[in-house]
């Protein structure tokens, strides 16, 4: 009897081993072993990449996993918490804090045009709901971090608070479940407080139709932890009940430029990443949107990935915005004065969520 | 050496060579694969497995010759130097990768390496060098033999430290049975589960803890944290030793049990005894018995266990929490040794809580970088911060609590007990639990690894 539960014991451990290592090899083509030795520059890295990445089942075993754990009384996954219905990134203690470097930086470029220029540090869901958290995550919380930074800007430099008003507005659905953004609920809260300071007259939702665009989104911090009982998120656009006043939109990376007639691009949402629907996301260094609106200001956002769903209500004040992404500046070896021309313009908006801005290091290209 | 590449892909193809290969050639195998891992890992560590190996053989040889001459102390002096030589110079810790000369304020000469193995082939070296020359057994003229016991691989990660009379027979005959296989399968899956699902969990909880400035650090969540790096010191180790256990059982090869519910132990001699017990073994059969051997009286008692304790310590790595770990533990054994009469009248669970409080006490040092902040950290468990419970505490209990049911349960024996004695005594339900219990293993086991969640903790085996 022994004997026999040993033979199937390693007659089924066997067996599965192998099922699992042949279809990894064979009948799983979720990325190539070139693609990922490319990537990872070596075979011993491009090999594990390769092994993890065409494991079969994939999802079902994370969303197993995150059970299980959540089932134990886990909340972590990495980075990410889940809290009451949504995922949460968190930064945690010991991330690089670059806020006082890059404020300097912004600065510097203030120094460079005589162009009105306004600050807006956006708040991430770790900071709006920061109580469904444990307290022991930061020393300080995204609100203090904010206003740290805002006390460093050059006088000639206006803050814009979006922590109030997404605060406040924190039981409506300002922030994606599953995906580090703002929704464009939360951007529309952002701008009615930015309009104040921008010396523009707010356009209320009435004036919107609203749309879903996709309401099955799961976004990024999914991938990390895929919790059972989590809903999915709903893309909503606003679309002008009346003509849309853009006209065309011009986006460059390097040669290669694509043109649209449109801020909303629908054929992102057939990716996984559906939020890409507002401009593209962050894949090109520069986008001009031009209006129809003659006589009107121009703008120029220094973007980071909270800008895209903000922009779509700009538009109804601007002849003209150009975003700029110092981030893939930076990747493409470019300098702000080398794409764009700072006097061109009546306003400069330097838009970034808290958490990118404190941790990036791509701010010297602004100089 | 943990990862989908090692279960799914290393596991199988390895084990079918073995079981197919001739008698002559499975010792070549493990050779080839011990090398192959080394390489994996960082190529530089085949330069400590040549010389370990071809050291240990050639000294074997030499040593059996002249062990009647004078020259064989020279010889086994000699093969002892060159052995502790590569272990100081290639073995580091896991945490910072500081080694010797990091240590004592000097530039790594190898910079970068997680070298696998090389805490255990100098050991094994040294150990058949010696073991000779006492005449326990003749050297092996079989170059082939001593190599595969030197650098035996399944033991790379963290021991068991094995003796070559003891593996021997079973690495010139292994016989690989459906008993041994199952039973391999089944530690090697305990073993994992331990790593990835019970140690990766407690150093994450250690490392929210320590995270907490220590100014601000409520008593309870001190000790919580505490308590959690003292699972997870235990569970890594452990986890390995299965791990080991289960490849070498596999192969057919039995290797001797590494832990014995330390965490139950009486006193700081009887947890020496229980933890790691082979490192523990060695150290006694090999420095103390060697210092006592030439000398009498109580400084030649201090002598050997002091370099006993050093060497053991250096086997966790190069660092200097190793270094005042080691002497805060030596105070320990000095205090028990002092107090034996009145501590041998305590009723045993008596004895028990007093060697968990003290060892958690100077467990900080092992657990800080710097000795200033365990001294820090053991002021919190004392209530430094003036905080007893907060809601930081309450999070941290309320997160982990399971996982640290789990742990008391394993390593106070509760759980092995149940198992042993309930449920694989009885024949007909081992039948059906042991095939179901390794495939629930190892479906949670992948689980974790596809995850990748527990990748940023994979190789903190060594401190």
């Amino acid at each position: 009897m022994k004997k026999f539960s040993d033979i199937i014991t390693v007659a089924a451990f066997f067996t599965i081993l192998i099922m699992f290592a042949v279809s990894t090899l064979f009948f799983q083509k979720t990325v190539s072993f070139s693609q990922t030795k490319e990537r990872e520059g070596n075979v011993k890295e491009a090999a594990s990449e390769y092994v993890d990445r065409n494991f079969p089942m994939n999802k079902n075993w994370r969303s197993l996993y995150t059970n299980v754990m959540v089932f134990t009384g886990r909340s972590r996954f990495g980075d990410t918490y889940y809290t009451n219905g949504r995922l949460i990134k968190h930064l945690g203690r010991k991330h690089k804090d670059n806020t006082i470097e890059n404020v300097a930086y912004v600065n510097e470029m203030a120094a460079n045009t005589d162009s009105q220029i306004f600050m807006m540090l956006a708040p991430t869901a770790a900071g709006v709901y920061s109580a469904d958290l444990p307290d022991f995550l930061s020393e300080k919380s995204q609100r203090e971090t904010i206003n740290d930074a805002y006390m460093q800007l050059d006088k000639r430099i206006a803050s814009i608070d979006a922590f109030y008003p997404l605060y406040s507005a924190r039981d409506e659905y300002v922030f994606y479940r599953t995906e580090n953004l703002w929704t464009s609920f939360g951007a529309y809260y952002a701008y009615t407080e930015s309009t104040r300071q921008l010396g523009l007259q707010t356009v209320t939702l009435e004036n919107y139709d609203q749309e879903y665009a996709a309401s099955d989104f799961y976004g990024s911090l999914y991938d990390t932890a895929m919790v059972g009982g989590i809903k999915s998120d709903r893309i909503n656009i606003f679309r002008s009940k009346y003509q849309s006043p853009v006209k065309k939109v011009e986006m460059f990376n390097g040669d290669e430029t694509k043109e649209a007639e449109s801020v909303y691009f629908r054929s992102a949402l057939k990716n996984n990443k559906k939020t890409d629907i507002f401009l593209l996301g962050d894949r090109y260094v520069k986008t001009d949107i031009y209006t129809d609106i003659e006589n009107a200001p121009k703008l120029l956002i220094i973007k980071g990935s909270f800008a895209n769903t903000i922009v779509p209500f700009y538009t109804a004040h601007y002849s003209k915005i150009t975003m700029v992404d110092p981030k893939k500046l930076s990747e493409s070896g470019l300098t702000l004065s080398e794409t764009v021309d700072l006097d061109e313009y009546d306003q400069i908006l330097v838009l970034f969520d808290i958490d990118s801005f404190s941790q990036a290091g791509y701010f010297k290209s602004l100089t | 050496m943990i990862g989908l590449g090692f279960l799914y892909f290393f596991l199988p193809v390895f084990t079918a060579l073995y079981l197919v290969s001739p008698k002559q050639i499975k010792s070549r195998l493990v050779l080839l694969s011990g090398a192959g891992l080394i390489c994996y890992a960082d190529p530089v560590g085949l330069i400590l497995m040549g010389v370990c190996i071809l050291s240990g053989y050639l000294f074997g040889v030499f040593i059996h010759n002249f062990r009647e001459k004078p020259a064989g102390r020279v010889l086994v002096g000699l093969s002892i130097a060159v052995n502790f030589a590569a272990f100081l110079l290639f073995h580091r810790t896991a945490y910072d990768g500081s080694d010797l000369l990091t240590v004592i304020g000097k530039q790594s000469i190898l910079k970068n390496t997680a070298l696998v193995g090389a805490s255990l082939m100098p050991f094994h070296s040294i150990a058949y060098c010696v073991d000779v020359y006492r005449k326990k057994y003749v050297c092996d003229h079989k170059f082939i033999r001593v190599a595969e016991y030197i650098a035996f691989f399944p033991c790379f990660a963290a021991g068991p430290i094995l003796r070559f009379d003891r593996v021997r027979r079973e690495m010139e005959e292994p016989k690989v049975s459906a008993e041994k296989s199952a039973a391999g399968i089944r530690m090697l899956m305990l073993g994992l589960f331990m790593k990835l699902f019970i140690s990766n969990t407690m150093y994450e909880l250690w490392n929210d803890v320590r995270d907490i400035p220590v100014r601000s650090l409520p008593a309870l969540s001190a000790w919580i944290g505490i308590l959690a790096f003292a699972f997870f010191v235990f569970f890594e180790l452990s986890a390995f030793s299965y791990m080991a256990s289960g490849l070498a059982s596999l192969m057919g090869i039995r290797v001797p049990r590494n832990f014995r519910e330390p965490y139950r132990a009486t006193g700081f001699f009887d947890f020496c005894r229980r933890f790691n017990c082979t490192v523990y073994r060695w150290c006694v059969d090999y420095i103390y018995r060697s210092i006592k051997r030439s000398g009498e009286g109580l400084f030649c008692d201090l002598l050997a266990v002091t370099i006993s304790l050093i060497v053991a310590m250096l086997w966790y790595g190069f660092s200097l929490r190793t270094v005042v770990f080691g002497a805060a533990f030596m105070l320990m054994l000095c205090l028990e040794k002092i107090l034996k009469k009145p501590l041998n009248k305590l009723p045993t669970p008596v004895k028990r809580l007093l060697f968990l409080f003290l060892l958690m006490v100077i467990l900080p040092f092992l657990a800080f970088s710097s000795p200033m902040e365990a001294v820090q950290y053991i002021a919190a468990m004392f209530g430094g911060s003036n905080v007893a419970v907060d809601t930081t505490s309450e999070y941290l209990f309320g997160t982990y609590f399971l996982f640290v049911v789990i742990c008391l349960l394993i390593s106070s024996g509760v759980s092995g007990y149940i198992f042993k004695k309930k449920v694989f005594s009885n024949e007909y339900l081992q039948t059906v639990i042991q095939p179901v219990w390794v495939i629930a293993l190892l479906i949670f086991c992948t689980a974790i690894l596809v995850s990748g969640d527990s990748g940023s903790y994979m190789y903190i085996y060594m401190f």
